[in-house]
């Protein structure tokens, strides 16, 4: 495992690493073909953008149109160390409150170069016409989000993915139109091609069809999102999983961090057992809401007659100096710190207000309106309640993961040729990732950083052919389809969507908020009796040759099952807390992660050693010649 | 809530679909309409039957998966509401739901709503 970081000092490392890279003439590039699985903003963004560069590329997705990918769905913002504000941003405290925001528990490297960048994404999306807000005079304007004591994160009202997806979708489809670029919706990758130790190909299925059908390239490129929805509740899309990650896992790639999930303080709650999705209010509300619970326990008055010093405010209270934009790991255990002492408010008992009273009183309810209309609308569908009137009600809910396939600086798996960008990768937010920052690395990866080191790999690799004649094609064709005939052989039996509910319960007891060591050796018990269970009683009606949304599911959910007993062992195995790892046994008196660096400070990289057997971990120790590792204070 | 659905099923592109009736119980006001469809699902998995195939996926509004003609209406009775933010607290317990796919000659059925 070599991370191939470059030598020399932080600021100069990309430059460097741009230079030594091997280059392809550009016309020799429509020689190599490269697979992108994914057209998220990380897929669309690279594909886009190799294709410019001349390669062929193939894009494959299972939407029906690329524009669908969940990075739609991303509403507050991205950030980018502009400093338009001049209120001292600077590529450096974008680098330090990312290392900082994640726990010390990311390469410098990789976090430098993603700052570095930041600001060449605004402008190619604002030439692409994204929309972002402006000042009346015309400039763009920024928000805060969590983690920062600085304005830098650009936005398009509660809507910023879609606009930077519509963005990078034309790019893609400017390709498509011009013939460099094959398109191929409605198709999932089941498995990963590896020639003679290289990714070289992969196995899709057609969704409408359910045909089968293999693919051949120089290189892979996986920009496949993440898989919080492995908790089942989670304000992921429903369709986001893992399989392209798992499958490629299962191939020879190491995956990275597997237990550092994302728990977003600001969602609605939980009303019931038929939910089937939870969704976020965005962290910029908390720009101008204010946190808050009564201080009484088990205070059921409606909110407007609890007056104000009988309220906890109680994020300005703990953290005075970042108030309501405390990062997002530290906001959801204060949240499920109050609740769990009985001061929770709604009918479960399991919520906290968000209150926008005041920011109405001074700034006016119009400008509220402005900025977070659509938000409040969403809240107002599901709730029932008006935001402008009542406080928001929000919990704790599952919202992203920093664990993902390993990857080096060049964004290349341990697996040559598999390259991993988005949220599939590991590589940049440590345990805990900043509120803004998943678009800014998506499109730093997808628009910036592959695109050269492809390059490089396709430049500097001697690629022997890999024609699908190649026996690992029909090989890694024939595991697929092994794998469809076990997964559909029940005559009867219990929908893929009852195990999915029932292991993300499982997951969000033992491995969710606070994590032990007697809750984490209960749930991998509890994952492979309920592992067994589905692969006895999992049933898949209608055809196998036909567009069938349950067979899907339960190939999704097949690896959900597998993972998240990895995600467990990986939890286990590291006692220290960090970031949104919160080991019960290692708290400061006041309830904070402590770290260990003395025996954690590393990447554990896990390696799948073959069915049933334990997977093996190995450590990327991580270096700070930069930094100083120190308590992250947000006192 | 207990409403009775007639919904579309069509097997493939080619061949001719047909309204079957489902009685559904036990549905709360809180439940968005693709959560009734999702328990319609299980029920009818457990008894052997298809599953009703529709298409979803954000289930907040924005990705445009989602369909669904509901009496009638593209995505139910209310304007600028998408069906999957559509709850069923918006219909009348002991009600009748058509339910269709949305019919375009640009867009030909797949199979059932999709
Ligand atoms: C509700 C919400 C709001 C958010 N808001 C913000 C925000 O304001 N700021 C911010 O920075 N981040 C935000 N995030 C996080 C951010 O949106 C995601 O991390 C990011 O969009 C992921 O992008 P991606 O390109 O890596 O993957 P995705 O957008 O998830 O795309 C994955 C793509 O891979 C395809 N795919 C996956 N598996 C397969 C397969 N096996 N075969 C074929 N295709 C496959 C899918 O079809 C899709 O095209 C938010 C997340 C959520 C859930
Ligand atoms: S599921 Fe995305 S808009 Fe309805």
């Amino acid at each position: 495992m070599d991370s191939r970081i470059p030598a020399g000092d932080l600021q100069g490392k990309w430059t460097r690493c741009k230079f030594e890279n091997k280059l392809v003439a550009p016309a020799n590039r429509k020689k190599f073909t490269v697979i992108v699985v994914g057209s998220g903003l990380a897929g669309a963004s690279a594909a886009a953008t190799l294709a410019e560069q001349g390669y062929k590329v193939k894009v494959f997705t299972y939407h029906d149109s690329p524009r669908r990918a969940h990075s739609i769905a991303a509403q507050g913002g991205i950030n980018a160390a502009k400093n338009y504000q001049n209120d001292g941003d600077s590529v450096y405290r974008l680098f330090y409150d990312t290392i900082k925001g994640g726990d010390f528990r990311a390469r410098e490297a990789n976090v430098y170069r993603l700052a570095e960048v930041s600001a060449s994404i605004i402008d190619q999306c604002v030439a692409q016409g994204v929309p972002f807000a402006r000042e009346y005079g015309g400039t763009l304007t920024n928000r805060s989000f969590g983690g920062a004591q600085v304005s830098r994160t650009f936005y398009a009202r509660g809507q910023t993915g879609q606009q930077l997806l519509l963005g990078a979708y034309s790019a893609l489809m400017r390709q498509y139109g011009l013939k460099h670029l094959e398109l191929h919706a409605r198709e999932e990758m089941l498995d990963l091609v590896v020639v003679d130790g290289k990714a070289r190909g992969i196995v899709t299925r057609n969704l409408k069809t359910g045909a089968l059908q293999t693919h051949t390239a120089d290189a892979v490129v996986l920009a496949t999102g993440g898989y919080g929805n492995i908790f089942y509740l989670s304000t992921n899309a429903k369709k986001s999983n893992a399989t392209a990650a798992w499958r490629a896992y299962k191939r020879g790639a190491l995956m990275a961090n597997p237990c550092f999930t994302q728990i977003h303080p600001t969602c609605i709650p939980v009303t019931g057992d038929h939910q089937s999705k939870l969704t976020l209010m965005s962290e910029s509300l908390r720009n101008d809401g204010r946190v808050w619970v009564p201080k009484a326990k088990g205070d059921k008055r409606p909110p407007s007659q609890i007056p104000v010093d009988e309220r906890d405010y109680y994020l300005e209270r703990m953290y005075p100096s970042f108030g309501n934009l405390a990062p997002r790991d530290i906001a959801s255990r204060a949240a499920k710190r109050v609740c769990d002492e009985g001061r929770g408010v709604g009918s479960s008992g399991l919520a906290v207000y968000l209150d926008f009273a005041d920011a109405i009183r001074v700034q006016g309810k119009e400008t509220i309106e402005t900025k977070y209309g659509n938000l409040f609308a969403m809240y107002e569908k599901i709730t029932d309640e008006n935001p402008y009137e009542v406080p928001m009600r929000i919990y704790p809910a599952v919202h992203y993961v920093m664990g993902g396939l390993w990857v080096d600086y060049h964004l290349m798996s341990n697996l040559p040729g598999l390259f991993v960008l988005g949220e599939a990768n590991f590589s940049d937010h440590g345990a805990n990732r900043l509120g803004a920052s998943a678009l800014m690395q998506g499109l730093a990866d997808g628009y910036f950083v592959a695109p050269y080191t492809i390059g490089n790999y396709l430049g500097g690799t001697k690629l022997a052919p890999a024609p699908l004649s190649h026996e690992a094609f029909a090989g890694t064709l024939g595991d697929v389809k092994a794998r469809i005939a076990l997964l559909s052989k029940n005559k009867s039996g219990t929908s893929a969507l009852e195990f999915h509910r029932n292991l993300g319960k499982i997951l969000w007891e033992h491995c969710g908020m606070a994590r032990n060591d007697a809750g984490l050796k209960k749930a991998i018990g509890e994952i492979k009796t309920l592992r067994e269970a589905f692969w006895e009683d999992v049933f898949i009606p209608g055809s196998e040759t036909n567009m069938n949304s349950e067979l899907e599911l339960a190939g999704r959910v097949a690896d959900f099952m597998e993972l998240a007993e990895l995600m467990c062992v990986d939890a286990l195995e590291r006692k220290e807390s960090c970031g949104g790892h919160l080991r019960e046994e290692s708290q400061t008196p006041e309830g904070e992660a402590q770290r260990d660096d003395s025996k954690y400070c590393y990447v554990a990289a896990w390696q799948y050693q073959g069915e049933g057997q334990p997977a093996k971990m190995h450590k990327e120790n991580l270096v700070f010649e930069n930094v100083k590792l120190a308590e992250r204070n947000y006192k | 809530m207990k409403f009775t659905l007639k919904i579309w099923r069509q097997e493939t592109p080619q061949s001719s679909g047909k309204f079957v009736s489902y009685p559904i119980d036990s549905i709360t006001g809180d439940m968005s309409f693709l959560e009734m469809l999702d328990m319609l699902n299980v029920e009818l998995v457990r008894k052997g039957e298809p599953a009703v195939e529709f298409e979803h996926d954000c289930r907040e509004g924005i990705c445009g998966s989602c369909s669904l003609t509901i009496n009638g209406c593209p995505h139910g009775p209310d304007t600028g509401t998408a069906t999957c933010q559509l709850h069923m607290r918006r219909f009348k317990d002991g009600e009748t739901l058509y339910i269709e796919p949305w019919r375009a000659r640009a867009f030909p059925v797949i199979k059932d709503l999709v």
